[in-house]
């Protein structure tokens, strides 16, 4: 072959592909949400609320050939699953119980299956006097309120566990972080027994940190037997299991392993029939969780637009575009008693179920208080001004010692005598 | 603009190549290209754009000035315009709160892109005019396409304009140097988003993530290697980039790396480390102070002025005058002890300018005398474990393949036989392959990585 057609083959393949793939970015259809990240792709439209001088113009045009980039999922997966290859081919076989870190320093992987969790919790002292703290708020709460009864429920996750210890030659921090709690707290309290691989299989999603439906279910059967030992709980009358609906769990679009999307169902139960209020208003009806065929991931619900809500099971807030830290739910059975859980995404997953055996179920995310209303929340007026009957602590550990980049989450979450108003 | 990203290979260079090919015209083609070239400064940092206008008539009338009256005063007025603006906004904080101490707070200083590399260039234009090595150019648009020329005007090379000069009025855009110019860019390309960008990931993990107890002699090695790698995948792809868009609009820009870590002496490894700067500083500073033909306390003089502007050049901070005297330092003890020394041992010397130049970028990278210290103390007294966990645990073990192809691609061995393949037409094909597989997986890894600047953006 002659060098010149050499040549001109060259330039016309390498500069054809950037001709066409420039082209077809700019012509095809606009993908405006990725489903795997959570996240809104940045596209070429976005340009008209952009500056020239102030950058925004060129970040929304380097972002949109990025985010607009044709199989850009695909592409990514690609990329992960050749660093997974590259990372198997010099570590040592690994139990399923070995912390295998990625991410830097925040997630592990089990091994080399597709779970995730979060990074070990430490018992260091100042772990260790939180802990204590949360226990002896709690306690002063009941002393405050001694005709309230109180409770506390932890959905154990399995970063609290010793499941990996032995495998990888660690010592989880957070038995000892909850011996302290116990040791210190008077009102009753229940961890759920997180005590092999199999029942955490089970009860949580390989790519995210939340509960499944079992999981849930668990969750809510324990929580009513700790506030009454006779009580009867609800039963699921269906299973709705979406098989081939995948969802990307927030470990799953932190690190990228979105070749290994969850599968997910639904228990459905026969609740109670109660009104949706947020910000003293009746929310709109919230149909969709019970026809899924119909909910549209890519289209419904602008800040959750995939299959979280549904796969966490989850009532919040953010899903009637109300952001607040409050949700009531009113079965309209006055002679029953009032409920307030405290808690986080994790009670949203039983809270229709608890709130079919009160009249008022509050649901309070006491870090939304201080996030969205610049406050702490205020425990005591809030149970006399609501006639509370019953609390229940329903959070997940990271309330009880949580620092990140964004938040100290148990700064947030204190219970301190009138919301620490003198 | 960054030349690996998608928007400048998706969108500027498609554009750009349409824009300068369609029209005939050499005048024209000038014009685009200075145009083109504005609006990828602009692209960056629209704001400054006001000071390289200054910056080109400036030097432009003083340049013809100079070579009109040939008076001394003119270049001294052009030098130190040049060097004051690259000292206000590249050193006046550093000279005011961290060595003179007399403000408590930095002022709000925008570096402006490609300062350090346009002001040098400059500098020597109006030398050379002085010193009668070239004419100032009268034609306004030639010398502003020499000054803002995008391929080199953010990272360098220091393209002098003797290089160019007959380039600018009228050159060959032909078939050969764009396809040869396509090649390199896309070389250049792999050399950055392929192993730059991934060894980034290593060593900022190393040295900015891992605390100075926590580090491990696997650990200090590891991240000492990759930075020393990905310094030269970085700066040398970006100089690959610069050199091959240049060849595809008929621009032929000197070579600015030789594969410097095949050195076998500290002295070799700066003629083949970014040539055009030591080369610069050869010519217009070490040479006007005598060089080495003056008397030996004198020659430390100069050498020690060299080092410590060399580093300077490369940041503010004291870290970079002490990269830069480390390498006066060692250059002295070559000279004298080590030349002498190991003369009938290349190999050990070889090996030994090896660990220097790694310590070298130790320091460079690191942000504090301790971190430097705690390094080198690691990587020769053992410590800690070398289990592989160490780095799994970091979220980089996966990235060792780019450590290995980093070192085979640092040596000539690949480029090698590319070339011997190239001689042959099917085995050429197969390097075209070879070079059409790398612009695919960059693309891949483009798509796939966040935002990732050069290293030598802001110098």
């Amino acid at each position: 072959m002659k060098k010149n057609i050499k040549d001109i083959l060259f330039i016309f393949i390498t500069i054809g592909l950037l001709f066409l793939l420039s082209i077809y970015i700019l012509v095809k259809p606009v993908n405006e949400k990725s489903v795997e990240e959570n996240r809104f792709l940045t596209s070429f439209r976005n340009l008209k609320e952009s500056s020239f001088l102030d950058g925004s113009f060129q970040k929304i045009v380097e972002d949109s050939y990025t985010d607009q980039f044709p199989k850009r999922s695909y592409l990514v997966s690609i990329k992960k699953k050749i660093d997974d290859v590259s990372k198997n081919m010099v570590l040592p076989k690994m139990t399923e119980l070995t912390l295998n870190r990625v991410s830097g320093q925040t997630i592990n992987r089990l091994g080399n299956t597709s779970y995730m969790i979060n990074m070990i919790i430490e018992a260091t002292d100042i772990n260790k006097e939180r802990f204590k703290n949360r226990a002896l708020e709690i306690n002063d709460l009941q002393t405050r309120h001694p005709n309230v009864d109180i409770f506390v429920y932890v959905p154990t996750q399995a970063h609290e566990t010793s499941l990996f210890d032995k495998d990888s030659g660690i010592t989880a921090g957070a038995p000892e972080l909850w011996q302290i709690f116990e040791d210190n707290i008077k009102v009753p309290f229940k961890r759920f027994d997180l005590n092999s691989f199999d029942l955490y299989k089970q009860a949580y999603y390989k790519s995210d940190h939340h509960p499944t439906h079992i999981g849930s279910d668990i969750f809510y059967n324990e929580i009513m037997n700790l506030i009454d030992s006779n009580i009867e709980t609800l039963k699921p009358i269906s299973t709705d299991c979406h098989v081939g609906k995948t969802f990307y769990g927030t470990f799953g679009s932190r690190t990228g392993f979105i070749y290994e999307p969850d599968e997910f169902c639904v228990y459905h139960y026969d609740v109670v029939p109660y009104d949706v209020y947020l910000k003293g208003e009746l929310a709109p009806d919230y149909t969709y969780r019970k026809d899924f065929e119909s909910f549209d991931p890519k289209s419904d619900n602008a800040e959750h637009p995939y299959y979280y809500n549904i796969a966490y099971k989850v009532y919040d807030s953010s899903e009637f575009e109300h952001y607040d830290s409050l949700m009531i739910f009113d079965t309209k059975r006055p002679d029953l008693d009032n409920i307030l859980v405290i808690g986080d995404s994790y009670s949203s997953s039983v809270i229709d179920l608890i709130a079919s055996h009160y009249n008022k179920t509050f649901r309070m995310l006491p870090y939304n208080e201080v996030i969205f209303n610049g406050k702490m929340f205020d425990y005591d007026n809030f149970i006399i001004d609501n006639d509370i009957d019953v609390v229940l602590f329903m959070y997940t550990a990271e309330n009880y010692y949580y620092v990140d980049e964004w938040a100290d989450r148990y700064e947030q979450t204190r219970i301190l005598p009138n919301g620490g108003n003198k | 603009m960054l030349f690996s990203s998608l928007s400048f290979l998706l969108g500027f260079l498609p554009v750009s190549l349409i824009l300068y090919f369609i029209s005939k015209n050499r005048l024209y083609r000038n014009i685009i290209l200075f145009v083109l070239s504005v609006s990828f400064y602009a692209w960056g940092e629209p704001k400054t754009l006001w000071l390289i206008i200054i910056v080109i008539l400036f030097n432009y009338f003083i340049g013809i000035k100079i070579e009109d009256k040939n008076n001394k005063s003119y270049l001294l007025i052009g030098i130190i315009f040049n060097a004051s603006l690259l000292f206000f906004f590249k050193y006046f904080n550093f000279f005011l709160v961290d060595l003179l101490q007399i403000r408590q707070e930095y002022l709000n200083i925008i570096l402006p892109l490609g300062i350090s590399f346009y002001t040098f260039k400059n500098i020597s234009y109006l030398a050379d005019i002085y010193n009668k090595k070239t004419k100032a150019e009268k034609n306004l648009l030639n010398f502003s396409n020499f000054v803002l020329m995008f391929p080199q005007f953010i990272a360098g090379p220091i393209v002098r304009y003797e290089t160019i000069k007959e380039e600018l009025v009228d050159r060959n855009e032909n078939l050969q140097s764009f396809s040869d110019g396509l090649r390199r860019f896309i070389i250049g390309l792999g050399k950055k988003i392929i192993i730059a960008n991934n060894l980034a990931i290593i060593s900022d993990k190393i040295f900015y993530e891992v605390s100075l107890n926590e580090l491990t002699t696997l650990l200090a090695w590891v991240g000492a290697i990759s930075y020393t790698l990905q310094i030269y995948y970085d700066f040398s792809g970006y100089s690959d980039l610069a050199i091959g868009i240049a060849k595809m609009f008929g621009f032929n820009f000197e070579e600015n790396f030789n594969y410097p870590y095949i050195a076998k002496t500290v002295q070799e490894f700066w003629r083949r480390w970014h040539i055009s700067l030591s080369f610069w500083f050869r010519d217009y500073i070490y040479i006007p102070l005598g060089g080495s033909r003056v008397s030996t306390i004198r020659w430390v003089f100069n050498l020690f002025v060299v080092w410590a502007l060399t580093g300077l050049w490369h940041g503010a901070s004291f870290t970079f005058i002490l990269w830069g005297l480390y390498f006066g330092i060692i250059l002295l003890i070559e000279k004298f002890i080590l030349k002498k020394l190991l003369k009938d041992i290349p190999i050990v010397h070889q090996i030994l300018t090896i660990l220097i130049f790694i310590i070298g970028w130790i320091i460079f990278n690191s942000n504090s005398i301790a971190q430097v210290l705690a390094f080198i103390k690691n990587m020769f007294i053992i410590n800690g474990s070398f289990s592989l966990n160490a780095l799994n645990n970091l979220g980089i073990l996966y990235l060792w393949p780019y450590i290995l192809i980093g070192l085979i691609g640092c040596t000539p061995i690949i480029a090698n036989l590319l070339n011997k393949l190239n001689k042959k037409p099917v085995t050429g094909l197969m390097v075209d392959a070879y070079l059409f597989s790398i612009l695919i997986i960059s693309l891949i890894l483009m798509v796939n990585s966040s935002y990732v600047t050069f290293i030598y953006f802001k110098f």
